[in-house]
């Protein structure tokens, strides 16, 4: 199932988005590396319609006036997801697009059904977590199978352009490492919520999720053993299998049905 | 120094000299072996008043090697009926068990103990993969696994679920949680270069039994600091364990006498109907890769069956003698690997217990005012 790339006109401005499948729409909003078609994405497309927008700044695309932060980056989010994809559908955010799925899910309740948080970024307590500076550092917290790895690379100016525009939009006030506006309003999250972690990530580790799986009214988390940040790429078929299994039954994906499933 | 009273639990009354594995039980009477039990958990409490540190028992199945398939029984036992010594148990079979469950027991343990619990996480012996039906070859990667998820049943206070490759469980959340925090010190074997990879990544006791000569256990120790360095930290002499056959009676001849007998049952009857099975085992798995096939269980033991008591103790692979001599033994493994722990199996095969419980008591009068310190 191959993705294509169309976009959206709406009145704060245009957007490119991925998209492909047919069935239960699927908004899914991608971490700070801009989108890659992971495997699990591809095996999602068989069963669910996916869309997954490109954050105005990233991949080569232009920035939006006023799209400057993972707030207004959700709400925009809320509008392209009325004007594309209808009145309620299932999302899976990926590190940074964790962060703004949550504000998705507290802007606009009424529209998140299911709510997957995978390696959720904008909760980093006493001084843990985050992406390393030094190069091999970083490619080990993130990959901790980077021979697994299936997305083409990205040039390297359209790297450099996708982290300064989610260095922009993460920002918080000075000394901050929580996004506090979004703590605040964590038990508005209505949607039924599962938080994926990786065993071997470092950059959000369990003590986020913990919080996260805390204060989110109904919620489950669940690790992905063997899989750094990257866990889609890490681990492709256990995330398709939580995927597939919590979208299809919610809360009742704990129970081991056997035979019967 | 620390000193673990370490009990393999033998049944020492067989009367046939077994040729296969799971060995029959016909003729065995459970009410004999009640009486057993009386007797090894009473050793094992009484060995924390002679000079003992740690308390200890393993896992073993289907045969009279070990009556212990449930260590974590004798464990709970022990945690209700002393108060000073660690409880050591050495440990679960990781990869043939339920690691929830591992975990669970554990964590009683260490509250029914008040803190006390060694967590053994090991790997067992070839052939018990067999009697729990479970693939030899995934062997190291369930371990890995199961022991990563035990630190999480351990460490986590939310509930979580976990998908692994072995393992998945969509909501866990134990309890209780273990009193020592962040977790119980766990102890792993590091016999060989590969287990020591893993033991150095979780901060584990290194554990090395079977010692075929200090030379070589020297180099396993040395390997496993270099390991865990790269690891970020530095093995102190008390998460360095090394295990030994043990007998201590008032002359050095009569303890020579009652080894070499309790050793004969020990590879006679006890070790005799687990070789084909584990043959098999090795045969027909990749239970061993690597650096360790050369230097498996199996030769190991082949290599210290053919040695006399003498030659055993003079390559370091068991302690045997009277009191003095015991002390020099005690010394230089000390000084040779730098061990700070030491796993005494204080009843061998059939060894009387007349001869075990002597043993404690020239062990507290004679030899822990010597070593203790050291």
């Amino acid at each position: 199932m191959s993705y294509r790339i169309e976009r959206a006109t709406l009145p704060g401005g245009a957007i490119d988005y991925h998209i492909a499948g047919t069935g239960k729409p699927v908004l899914y909003l991608h971490a700070a590396g801009g989108v890659s078609i992971s495997k699990p994405m591809e095996a999602l497309a068989q069963t669910h319609t996916v869309y997954a927008p490109v954050t105005p700044g990233f991949d080569g695309t232009q920035s939006l006036p006023g799209i400057d932060s993972v707030l207004t980056y959700a709400a925009f989010v809320g509008d392209f997801a009325e004007a594309t994809i209808g009145a309620r559908f299932d999302v899976i955010g990926s590190s940074f697009g964790s962060w703004v799925a949550m504000w998705l899910a507290v802007l606009r309740p009424d529209m998140v059904d299911h709510l997957i948080l995978q390696v959720p970024a904008g909760f980093r307590f006493d001084g843990k977590g985050g992406l390393p500076d030094d190069p091999a550092a970083r490619m080990k917290a993130l990959y901790a199978h980077p021979d697994r790895i299936t997305a083409p690379p990205k040039p390297g100016p359209v790297m450099a352009a996708n982290r300064l525009t989610y260095e922009a939009m993460a920002a918080l006030p000075a000394g901050a490492t929580v996004d506090e506006a979004l703590n605040a309003r964590l038990a508005e999250i209505s949607a039924v919520t599962l938080i994926l972690l990786g065993t071997e990530d470092p950059v959000v580790p369990a003590s986020a999720g913990a919080h996260l799986k805390r204060h989110i009214p109904v919620s489950q988390r669940s690790f992905v053993f063997d899989a750094a940040h990257a866990i889609e790429s890490d681990q492709p078929d256990r995330v398709s299998r939580l995927w597939t299994e919590f979208l299809a039954r919610g809360q009742g994906f704990v129970l081991n049905r056997g035979a019967a499933a | 120094m620390k000193f673990n009273f370490f009990h393999l639990m033998p049944y020492p009354d067989f009367d046939r000299e077994p040729h296969e594995w799971p060995v029959s039980t016909q003729g065995i009477d459970s009410s004999h072996i009640t009486g057993l039990y009386r007797t090894y958990v009473d050793q094992l409490i009484e060995a924390e008043t002679s000079g003992f540190d740690w308390i200890g028992c393993n896992e073993h199945h289907y045969s009279p090697y070990g009556l212990n398939p449930n260590p974590n029984l004798i464990a709970s036992a022990l945690a209700m009926r002393t108060d000073r010594a660690k409880i050591a148990v050495m440990g679960n079979l990781l990869p043939l068990l339920n690691p929830v469950r591992v975990a669970e027991e554990y964590a009683m343990i260490d509250v029914m103990s008040g803190g006390r619990l060694i967590a053994g996480f090991l790997r067992g012996i070839p052939h018990e993969y067999i009697g729990y039906n479970v693939p030899p070859d995934e062997s190291r990667s369930r371990l890995r696994e199961a022991t990563e998820l035990i630190l999480k049943c351990w460490t986590e206070d939310e509930p979580f679920g976990w998908e692994g490759e072995h393992y998945q469980f969509p909501a866990v959340s134990i309890w209780p949680k273990p009193v020592q925090k962040p977790h119980p010190r766990i102890l792993m074997s590091a016999s060989n270069a590969e287990s020591a990879e893993f033991v150095a990544k979780m901060r584990a006791i290194m554990g090395i039994t079977l010692i075929q000569n200090l030379d070589a256990a020297k180099e396993a120790i040395t390997h496993f600091r270099k390991v865990s360095n790269g690891y970020g930290w530095d093995p102190t002499p008390d998460d360095i364990l090394v295990g030994q056959q043990f007998c201590l009676c008032d002359t050095d001849e009569e303890a020579h006498a009652v080894m070499a007998s309790a050793q004969d049952y020990f590879h006679q009857t006890l070790m005799r109907p687990q070789r084909s099975a584990q043959q098999l085992v090795l045969q027909q798995s990749r239970y061993y890769t690597g650096s360790d096939i050369g230097e498996n269980f199996q030769k190991r033991l082949a290599t210290l069956r053919a040695r006399n008591v003498q030659e055993q103790i003079d390559a370091g692979s068991i302690i045997c003698g009277g009191p003095d001599s015991v002390v020099r033994q005690i010394r230089r493994l000390k000084d040779e690997l730098g061990c700070g722990i030491i796993n005494l199996t204080m009843k061998v095969g059939n060894m009387p217990d007349s001869v075990v419980d002597r043993g404690m008591a020239l062990f507290r009068e004679r030899v822990v005012p010597q070593v203790a310190s050291l």
